[in-house]
């Protein structure tokens, strides 16, 4: 993504939007967002400009981690059985064509695939392998599996750097980040973070990196050239269960959701502080944002909705039902 | 400004600062007792040590355990951190001469009151639920004074339990009981708390046990501490009525007050303790 300085900061979300959206489809579309139901076992699609669900794509298969291929063109789902620790004919990561809402492949990706990460190339797909400690990495193109690296214990959360080169891989029970390098195929350190860490997410210029720890209730923020740890920031007491985890488009935000009390804590990058909190619906846990950063999405597993954020005035301004269990959104 | 001798002194504490961290794991022992339950736990720590092991490869720190040395009656020798007591007497005992000589020591098995009163050790961490604790659980559940209370039930699944029973059961091929969740979190928190320090001896280890921003993950959905009056694990308990009726869990989900204040609603509080050693 091209940076651009001294510009204000409407104007360069403006920016941003627009070359995004030349560069990715056609002016016109409407922004669209998809929810994983692991509940009801379906993607919900929403429609953003009128805020309802348009379609339900059934997935035959509890799914929780999704991405959209850096050309929209595809949805990545996170596919499940209900039995882990066996490799069951469900677990896959599926691939909608987002134009016909089918699901046109199915990508073997090691057992209990929860959260994964694709290269911004587009070709390939990091893993996270819960119940066998690994990360698979995997060719889209040939859906042939490249790699499968040791990581942490019980890993879970992936983020891919923006440039490309670099995994991140959370891991619950050894409190560890793997930090993958994506060229060599291997893990080339851990770090040990805050207690139970769910998702990373990298800031766009790649220089940081943000874990939420669940049990320790804090943000860590990593720097990415160190490859340390460089602050812990407390996010909603202990009791807040922090999972998912956004950076805004021009960085200067961190959003957390905080799963058992309901709230995103609003995080200023450049000071590590929390700055405000959005009450949302029950139990949030995945979230996205519109591309110009101006909405915020969280999926609601308790309350079986998506709120959606205005993060300029940091308050709800809807809901949208979508299927049971909602657990991750995606915003195109 | 160091003076020249200062200088030495202190780049010669760092070379052997790092040659014992290159050279000297934290050496941590299991305990085998002919009791009830020695057996399960043991079977907790070997699940333990195997993922402590692989975290100390991960971060580089070295760290061996010795997960089923039968018990003499005194202590291991080559022990940095002991695990055992699994009766009150084996307790009392460990608890004694692992103060005498420096040696951290997580009893898994004792619920005896006096232990963390005013017979407590200065160097024993209770894993193990007091008694105390047990009678606040019973009041609290209203389940009656025979209630049987529980520190881990294999049924659990909220907040990663499912994934911890699941690999309890795959690795020993058994369900994982309350002895074995002693066994196995007593491996992991002191590994993690040698990791927390980046490596280092009993001393520093227990510094980390007991520092105020400790917190360790049982798996049970509360993040868990030592208590700094008697180092008494603060963690959720769970009361099984009659058969057929689904366990009480305390605190019970929601209820008021910060995390500490909750999970000390069971147990001695720090004004009511006779514990001394510190």
């Amino acid at each position: 993504m091209p940076r651009i300085v001294n510009v204000p900061p409407t104007l360069l979300a403006l920016a941003l939007a627009t070359s995004a959206a030349q560069a990715q489809r056609p002016a016109d579309s409407p922004t669209v967002a998809y929810v994983t139901n692991e509940g009801s076992r379906t993607v919900s699609v929403i429609d953003l400009a009128s805020r309802r669900v348009v379609a339900t794509i059934p997935m035959g298969a509890r799914p929780r981690g999704l991405h959209l291929s850096p050309d929209g063109r595809r949805l990545y789902v996170a596919l499940s059985d209900d039995r882990p620790n066996v490799q069951g004919g469900d677990d896959a990561i599926a691939e909608i064509d987002v134009a016909t809402r089918r699901i046109v492949a199915r990508h073997r990706a090691g057992s209990d695939p929860e959260q994964f990460g694709i290269t911004p190339d587009g070709r390939s797909l990091i893993a996270a392998n819960e119940d066998a400690g690994t990360a698979s990495l995997i060719d889209l193109a040939t859906n042939r599996e490249l790699a499968t690296l040791i990581v942490g214990i019980e890993p879970e959360g992936v983020a891919v750097s923006p440039d490309g080169r670099l995994a991140f891989v959370t891991a619950e029970t050894s409190n560890s980040v793997s930090i993958v390098d994506m060229a060599a195929r291997a893990v080339v350190a851990n770090l040990l973070v805050d207690v139970r860490p769910r998702a990373a997410a990298f800031s766009p210029d790649g220089r940081r990196a943000y874990v939420s720890a669940e049990i320790g209730g804090t943000l860590t923020v990593i720097d990415v050239a160190r490859r340390e740890a460089i602050a812990t920031i407390e996010l909603d007491g202990l009791e807040g269960k922090p999972v998912g985890v956004v950076v805004s488009p021009d960085g200067s935000r961190v959003y957390v959701a905080n799963g058992a009390t309901g709230r995103v804590s609003v995080v200023d990058a450049r000071a590590n502080r929390v700055i405000g909190s959005v009450q949302v619906g029950r139990r949030p846990w995945g979230l996205a944002l519109s591309r110009d950063g101006r909405w915020l999405y969280s999926a609601n597993g308790l309350s079986h909705d998506v709120s959606i954020v205005d993060t300029q005035a940091l308050r709800t301004v809807g809901r949208i039902p979508v299927g049971e269990r909602p657990w991750g959104v995606a915003v195109h | 400004m160091l003076t020249r001798r200062q200088f030495l002194h202190a780049s010669g504490a760092a070379l052997l600062a790092s040659t014992r961290r290159a050279r000297a794991p934290l050496r941590v022992v299991v305990l085998r007792e002919s009791t009830a339950g020695s057996e399960s736990m043991m079977a907790g720590a070997r699940l333990g040590s195997d993922e402590a092991s692989r975290a100390a490869r991960m971060f580089d720190l070295p760290l061996t355990v010795r997960d089923a040395e039968p018990w003499s009656g005194g202590l291991p020798r080559d022990a940095d951190v002991v695990v055992g007591g699994m009766t009150d007497a084996s307790c009392a005992r460990l608890s004694e001469l692992a103060e005498s000589a420096g040696v951290l020591f997580l009893d898994v098995g004792s619920t005896d009151d006096a232990l963390r009163g005013a017979a407590c050790g200065a160097t024993t961490f209770h894993v193990a639920a007091s008694e105390a604790m047990h009678r606040d659980a019973r009041r609290l559940a209203a389940m009656g004074d025979d209630a049987r209370v529980a520190l881990w039930l294999p049924t659990l699944e909220a907040f990663g339990a499912a994934q911890l029973n699941d690999r309890f059961r795959q690795r020993i091929g058994a369900p994982m009981d309350s002895a074995a969740w002693a066994g196995w979190f007593a491996v992991k928190a002191v590994s993690e708390a040698y990791f927390r320090a980046r490596g280092g001896d009993a001393a520093a280890v227990r510094a980390q046990l007991v520092h105020p921003d400790a917190r360790f993950d049982g798996h049970k959905g509360k993040p868990l501490s030592f208590r700094a009056w008697d180092r008494q694990l603060r963690q959720p308990l769970y009361v099984l009525g009659r058969a057929g009726t689904e366990p009480v869990e305390l605190p019970r989900r929601g209820e008021p007050g910060s995390t500490w204040e909750q999970l000390d609603r069971l147990g001695t509080r720090a004004s009511d303790s006779t514990c001394h050693a510190s």
